[in-house]
């Protein structure tokens, strides 16, 4: 109704004017200026210059156009009659005339005063990777994304300044067209993506406020461009394999059933074990040469990944439209893996009057993917096939499968070919993001915008387990198949109201208001029905099981239930001349997830700068283009903290009187009604540098940021029936460096770019918790990182091993445990009770034995150009960082029960054979101390990795009714990855770049190198 | 014509437009969302229904100290081991520690471990010291006040009970925890724990039911805290016969008698009967509220179905498979020949062994067994054995905590420390002749405390028994001399029993989290 009220005050025409016309052309390079705002002084009036800088307007002889374009210098022309009138518009600088978004808006890259990075699709477009995360790899400086699987259609993981929290995440705030929605960014296509800002201190960020103390990163999707009309057209398809670098290197048939049979051979020696050798492995000899099974490989295949887009756009002066439709598959690279995607999405902007413009973008995109569940944990599918006997067939020579192993002390398993290929998991997801907008012009400079965003999301996901892959370590097929069926469905949606005034007053003094409303809500919803104790494999749905049942699925919290968020924002920028900037932002923010004490949180920032570059001093040396110097200072907050923390839930605890269920309560926790949001503050001072004419840019920015309040379960004494109580206690320090260079070595024909950036993330842990009591590594194993006071986050905890105790002289002298002997496992005595060594080991033994935090990150971009050929390389790489390979606890396990590491063939097995000295002797009991967390697990994670190569080719077409242009090229992603981490994927993280939990690897999902070939087509 | 207002009137309508979509959604309530899914602590404790639903929540932390006893207690004392599973030893370092004595400060938190017994008996505590705390500041009727009071002092009575015995003194928490400070308390003395336990059940004798109709329901009563007062008066350090005493002759006057067949006492067609004093309940069916003893106890096997009579799998190296708790040799032995009590609690499954495992081909009574030449064979546990089964791991059995027999043969022990021999006879007798054997001429420490192993055999009574007897640590050195033997997996550290080892440790994490508290010794 509102909307259909405005409508009618747009005014219809004008009268008693005369019409002009007229370009607007760049001082410099004389190109014509796209998108010049042209208004007419005092009026309402106004227009924008086409593609070819061209305007035509009305206003009366004697009036005055005004001529503004961002990053330009304001110019003001009299209607003299109707020549036309062509304006040289003077940039304000030469190189930082780009147009960067940020929060609630656009500024030019040189009134910026925040810390952002920001990057162009174009300048990423043609690598062949499903997700936009994958392509900014070492793009972007302070921002460390990692690809931690690669399972078809899993997120990548981001890290912004080394953000860290313990349990509200780290990963930043996705903003896609204004709207922080909850769709990730794996549900957009890199096709229908314009640009990606990266908002890294609080001042660029604060203005999402409680959400925002993890970066923002601002996606911005492609709109059409005025008098641009375009048909494009962009396909690739490439193979995906796995690199044989870092898969684990295990016993071959012969080694291992000599290894079992001296495993037998010891335990009669030593145990009384009078089983003897059991058949199988009497004959090592005889399995020499052949090859059995490689457990890993048989799991793997070449896949096929292809992208299909087709986008067109179309600008005119009333309605800007632009339609991308985009089909994503790829299949995994273990079997019976896939992910496909279809996107259609479509950006209006109606301009209805010179008051009002209207706009709506509208994504609907389907999501199909079939993944088998948890092939990224440890002891899942991929570990438990290659900890399987060698030498056994996972094929019968008719090409029949066997269901089953149970090899002579070893667990009963399921043959993990048929578990893989035959698990059903089949997720499907309907999506829609949409954002609709009103923008009335008030009064010239005055604009009030309204939008209404909705982001919903309805997922359905169906599993079956025939009996034939029901089963795992331990339980062997057949056994009755299992099946569920599962939905559940989200909605958000963002109302957004914001005044926003421009002036410039007494000619330099530029001002830009922004006052805003906001409220947005979600609501999470979900239900599944269990189906057990089916007749048979032949119905894979729920309604041929015997069982049913069906509930809520309250696990996972931010799966059901619902938050809301009533917020008032508030910017102010004022400039002089662009010469020195300030800014002032503020959001105060309402949240339903916090306690009564503590329901609303402000969060403003500062930023100032200073354009030196433009003062008198710095005017005339001349190999400096543009200084700038910034400095900020601000406040944001985590919430991510689930819906209802602050309150202590009462959970279903229902017992038996009588023979009968009985309905029970209890108190899932203890309530914490002063609950509220992480306060990250933070300072950045940074520097913009451009020289020798922009052939040289530099960027440095030093930031200090403390994050106070850390909401966490603190660990209290289990006597209080409870083991945590969620609290805001804690608090981490982080500060870096962070370095961007871009240099264009060769220009001319032959041109040559050199993009690089490299950042120093530190962090310290200042408060934890009551006692400063540390978070993790209690466990001897799968526990293995600890978070403690005066130490970085997340460091590997355990113990230090030192090798065997090679003769019993040297184990009656030695500090040992309970379990220990000659020829176990041997570890350093760090200390006792009492904090010294105390001739012992235990529990007091444990320490710091590795750090997962990176001593630095960087990437390097190198693009060259001759004539019709071009080629980039991006590398990127991390150094300094520890990680643990977590699959050391099954392939250097003794009992004989997996396969193991070639290594292992020289144990300790007598005093007179004690091996290397590494690798402990097989006697039962003894072997745990062994593959516990120690410092065996850990490894330098020091990488340098090719993301990428492209080489592209554009083949010279004459402008055709058909065609405007041509390009086809070549790409590589992962190509190549330099490292001494034996493991396969330096990246990997279970928790992924989560701070606490990060640098364990437990060989998941592998990641392919893609080798595809592709074109792109203009029409 | 609308579109000639002037700039004046279109600032107006602005105004009033922004006016208009800020109200429109600014409501007060935007930010008051709470779990539709669940009550809220907020809204809970309002009436005697949601104090009684409290209650009950109480409860079921019984069930984790049934569970646990089993690893903690049978396993610990004399009558039970377990078959080794030589592809799994993931558990080596907690379940087996445990009976092995190298159990250390960690091994509740080892993610194989049957889980933190002092965790869960607080867990039980809180949820009673909530209870309690807001009953005295409630409007609830008397009778209810009574009802509840009544059944939560016997709770915390029984977890610190069990706490005390297996840890020794710990911290009394007896109010509820509602902010960080409150739950940072140093140990407190055993004397102090018996003395709340003495308090709580004094408290509570008054306030609970004396049993008149069985079956009963499966609630606390007056017979269960007096026999649990018996206990705490005969385990303390300072012992009290005489008030132990008159609290069993008590239970001796209140409606309970020996079922005629003791292996009837196990049916789960007669819980709550007229034997038992106290029982953890469970109910097979799909509202998770079943027992699977049985499944954890019979061999690992790849037959179940020969046993259970249906296909489940419990051949695999975790806690929730079979082999655990498995009678000795020495067990079967000291049974008296014509003790029923023998093919009552024990059988044999005979068959194939290949890699540990049993293919059963035949499952046998203990009484005269003589091993099949070429077959292997494993003892188990029968009490709980009860078929048919639906579903794997779901049975209907409950865990007897207190029975009749148990409390007439605690009189007899009493009684002998008394010094009453001729009296404790009586008693010791009347649980004889249930089991088909001829009363006995006298009454001794050592003969009571042979009645008690076999009457309360795998019931999680052994290892507290021989501990107040100060029994243990002989009788358990003894038990690692002979295992030993049998066993070459047994390391030369295991089964070094001390005074030490008559407690557990306070596990390590809260050592770590509490630095008011002190370990115990020799860990």
């Amino acid at each position: 109704m509102l909307i259909l009220g405005l409508l009618m005050y747009i005014p219809l025409r004008s009268q008693g004017q005369v019409a002009v016309t007229g370009s607007v052309k760049d001082s410099v390079n004389s190109q014509p200026v796209i998108g010049v705002s042209v208004s007419l002084k005092g009026t309402t009036t106004g227009t924008q210059t086409d593609v070819n800088g061209k305007f035509k307007i009305s206003g009366p002889v004697g009036g005055v156009l005004i001529f503004r374009y961002i990053g330009y210098k304001e110019q003001q022309v009299t209607i003299q009659n109707t020549a036309p009138i062509n304006v040289l518009l003077g940039s304000l600088s030469q190189n930082l005339r780009e147009v960067v978004v940020v929060s609630y808006g656009t500024q030019s890259k040189r009134e910026i005063t925040g810390a952002i990075s920001s990057i162009n699709a174009t300048e990423v477009k043609d690598m062949p990777v499903p997700n936009i995360g994958q392509k900014l790899q070492g793009k972007l400086a302070g921002v460390q994304i990692n690809q931690n699987s690669g399972t078809p259609g899993a997120e990548m993981t981001f890290r912004i300044r080394g953000a860290a929290s313990i349990n509200a995440g780290n990963n930043p705030l996705i903003v896609i067209d204004g709207f922080p929605s909850e769709s990730g960014l794996q549900t957009l296509s890199p096709d229908e993506i314009e640009s990606i800002s990266v908002l890294k201190d609080a001042s660029a960020s604060s203005l999402y406020g409680s959400r925002a103390a993890n970066g923002v990163v601002l996606v911005t999707t492609k709109q059409a461009k005025n008098g641009v009309k375009s048909l494009d057209f962009s396909a690739y398809t490439g193979v995906q394999s796995v690199p044989d670098r870092g898969k684990p290197d295990l016993m071959n048939p012969e080694e291992f059933a000599t290894y079992k049979k001296e495993y037998y051979e010891d335990a009669a020696k030593y145990e009384n074990y009078t089983g003897g050798v059991p058949a199988i492995y009497q004959n090592p000899s005889q399995y020499a040469g052949t090859k059995g099974t490689n457990w890993f490989d048989i799991l793997l295949r070449n896949a096929l990944t292809q992208n299909y887009n087709l986008a067109f756009s179309s600008g005119t002066k009333d309605l800007k439209s632009v339609v991308n439709l985009n089909y994503n598959k790829q299949d995994g690279v273990m079997l019976n893996s896939y992910d496909e995607r279809f996107n259609a999405r479509m950006n209006n902007v109606y301009t209805a009057s010179d008051r009002l413009t209207l706009g709506a973008n509208l994504e609907v995109s389907y999501g199909n993917n079939q993944v088998v569940p948890g092939l990224d944990n440890g002891r899942n599918i991929i570990e438990n096939a290659f900890l399987m006997d060698p030498t056994v067939n996972y094929k019968n020579p008719d090409g029949t499968y066997p269901l089953s192993f149970s090899q002579p002390g070893m667990f009963p398993n399921p043959n993990y070919y048929l578990v893989l290929t035959q698990i059903v998991n089949k997720t499907k997801a309907g999506r829609v993001i949409a954002n609709g907008f009103a923008e009335l012009k008030i009064i010239d400079g005055l604009k009030l915008k309204t939008t209404i965003n909705v982001n919903t999301n309805n997922t359905t996901n169906r599993q079956f387990t025939p009996s034939t892959a029901q089963g795992g370590l331990g339980s062997a097929p057949p056994q009755p198949a299992t099946g569920s069926y599962s939905n559940s469905s989200f909605t958000t949606w963002l109302s957004e109201n914001t005044l926003n005034y421009q002036k410039t007053l007494w000619g330099k003094h530029n001002f830009d208001v922004l006052a805003g409303y906001t409220v947005q809500k979600y609501s999470g919803e979900n239900s599944y029905i269990d189906a057990s104790q089916f007749p048979d494999d032949n119905i894979q749905w729920i309604n041929a099981a015997t069982t049913r049942i069906g509930n809520i699925d309250l696990s996972q919290p931010a799966n059901f239930g619902q938050w809301s968020l009533l917020s008032y924002i508030g910017r102010f920028n004022y400039n002089y001349d662009s010469k020195y900037l300030v800014s002032f932002a503020f959001r105060r923010d309402g949240s339903s997830k916090f306690g009564d004490n503590n329901k609303y949180g402000n969060f403003p920032s500062v930023s100032v700068g200073w354009v030196a570059s433009d003062e008198a001093f710095l005017k005339n040396v001349k190999p400096i283009s543009f200084l700038k110097l910034r400095g900020s200072y601000g406040k944001v907050g985590n919430n991510n903290i689930g819906f209802y923390t602050y309150l202590a839930s009462v959970n279903t605890s229902n017992y038996v009187f009588g023979d009968q269920v009985t309905p029970g309560k209890t108190l899932s926790g203890i309530g914490n009604n002063s609950l509220t949001w992480e306060t990250t503050t933070s300072y950045d001072i940074g520097l913009d540098l451009a020289l020798f004419n922009n052939r040289v840019t530099f960027t440095y920015d030093y930031y200090w940021k403390k994050t106070d309040g850390l909401l966490y379960g603190i660990d209290i004494p289990i006597q209080s029936g409870f083991s945590t109580i969620t609290s805001n206690v804690g608090r981490f320090d982080f500060w870096g460096h962070e370095f961007t260079i871009g240099t264009k070595n060769l220009v001319g024909d032959f041109k040559w770019n050199t993009n690089f950036n490299i950042s120093f993330d530190r962090n310290i842990v200042k408060k934890l918790g009551t006692n400063d009591a540390p978070i993790g590594g209690y466990n001897e194993y799968w526990d293995d990182n600890r978070t403690a006071v005066g130490h970085p986050i997340g460091l590997f905890y355990g113990y230090i091993n030192t090798g065997v105790y090679m003769t019993q002289q040297q184990f009656d002298n030695q500090p040992h445990d309970a379990t220990a002997m000659v020829g176990t496992a041997r570890f350093k005595d760090v200390s006792g009770p009492n904090g010294v060594p105390d001739g012992k080991i235990d529990s007091y033994d444990r320490t710091y034995i590795g750090n997962p935090n990176p001593t630095f990150v960087y990437g390097i971009t190198n693009s060259f150009s001759y004539k019709n050929f071009d080629l980039s390389i991006v590398a990127a790489g991390s150094v300094g960082n520890d990680i643990a390979d977590d699959s050391f606890q099954s392939t250097e396990n003794l009992d004989g029960v997996f396969n193991v590491r070639k290594g292992v063939a020289n144990r300790w097995r007598s005093e007179e054979d004690p091996g290397d000295g590494i690798y402990p002797r097989t006697r039962s009991g003894t072997t745990a101390d062994f593959r516990n967390f120690t410092s065996r697990q850990v490894f330098k994670a020091t990488y340098i990795a090719i993301k990428n190569i492209t080489l592209g080719y554009t083949i010279p077409v004459k402008k055709t009714q058909y065609f405007k242009s041509f390009r086809a090229y070549l790409s590589a992603q992962n190509a190549f990855i330099f490292t001494k981490y034996p493991g396969l994927n330096p990246e990997a993280g279970l928790a992924g770049l989560n701070g606490l939990n990060q640098g364990r690897d437990f060989t998941g999902y592998p990641i392919p190198r893609v080798l595809s070939a592709g074109v792109n087509v203009g029409f | 014509m609308l579109y000639l207002l002037s700039n004046h009137k279109m600032k107006k309508l602005s105004y009033i437009l922004i006016a208009v979509l800020s109200l429109a959604s600014c409501k007060k309530d935007t930010l008051d969302l709470v779990p539709q899914t669940t009550l809220s602590s907020a809204t809970f404790f309002k009436n005697a229904a949601e104090y009684n639903q409290a209650l009950v929540g109480a409860y079921t932390n019984l069930r984790g100290i049934a569970f646990m006893g089993i690893y903690m207690d049978e396993m610990r004392s004399d009558n039970t081991f377990f078959t080794i599973y030589s592809a799994d030893r993931g558990t080596s370092t907690s379940a087996e520690a445990y009976t092995e004595f190298i159990d250390n400060n960690i091994s509740s938190q080892e993610p194989n471990s049957p889980g933190n017994r002092y965790g869960n008996d607080y867990s039980g505590i809180a949820t009673v010291n909530t209870i309690l705390t807001r009953l005295s500041k409630s409007d609830l009727a008397q009778a209810d006040k009574d009802q509840i009071s009544g059944e939560a002092l016997f709770l915390r009575a029984f977890y610190y009970y069990d706490l005390v015995q297996h840890y020794g003194g710990v911290p009394l928490q007896v109010e509820e925890v509602t902010d960080i400070s409150g739950a940072f308390l140093p140990r407190n003395s055993a004397d102090d724990v018996y003395n709340q336990i003495v308090k709580d059940l004094t408290a509570a004798i008054p306030l609970l039911p004396v049993v008149k109709t069985f079956p009963q329901t499966g609630r606390a009563t007056q017979g269960a805290a007096k026999v649990l007062l018996a206990y705490t008066y005969m385990a303390k350090p300072t012992k009290e016969y005489d008030k132990a005493e008159a609290a069993l002759l008590d239970v001796t006057k209140m409606n309970y008698s020996l079922l005629p067949d003791y292996a009837s006492v196990f049916d789960p067609n007669n819980k709550n009967n007229q034997e038992s004093i106290f029982e953890v309940q469970y109910k097979i069916g799909n509202d998770g509220q079943q027992s699977d003893f049985i499944w954890r106890f019979i061999p690992k096997t790849t037959n179940t179905e020969f046993i259970l009579g249906l296909h489940g799998t419990n051949a695999r190296g975790s806690l929730s498979s079979g082999g655990w708790n498995v009678p000795t040799q020495e067990m079967v032995d000291s049974y008296e020949p014509g003790d029923l009590r023998l093919p009552a609690s024990i059988a044999v499954a005979e068959g194939t062994v290949a890699s540990e495992v049993l293919t059963t081909t035949a499952v046998k009574s203990p009484v005269g067994y003589k091993p099949t030449p070429g077959l292997g064979y494993y003892y188990f546990i029968k009490k709980y054995l009860h078929p048919p089964y639906q579903v794997e791991y779901n049975t209907n059995d409950n865990w007897p905590v207190f029975r009749y027999s148990g409390a007439l043969l605690l009189l007899a022990e009493c009684l002998v420390d008394e010094g009453k021999t001729g009296d404790a006879l009586l008693y010791l007798n009347q649980v004889r002749k249930r089991a088909g054997l001829a009363g006995l001429a006298q009454a001794t420490k050592q003969n009571v405390a042979d009645e008690m192993r076999h009457e309360l055999a795998f019931e999680n009574h052994r290892w507290t028994d021989l501990v107040r007897n100060n029994m243990a640590i002989d009788v358990l050195n003894a038990k690692g001399v002979r295992l030993k033997a049998l066993y070459g997996f047994l390391l030369p550290s295991t089964f070094n029993v001390t005074q030490n080892r008559l407690i557990y440790a306070i596990p390590f994490r809260e050592l770590q989290i509490n630095n008011k508290l002190t370990q115990n010794p020799g860990y």
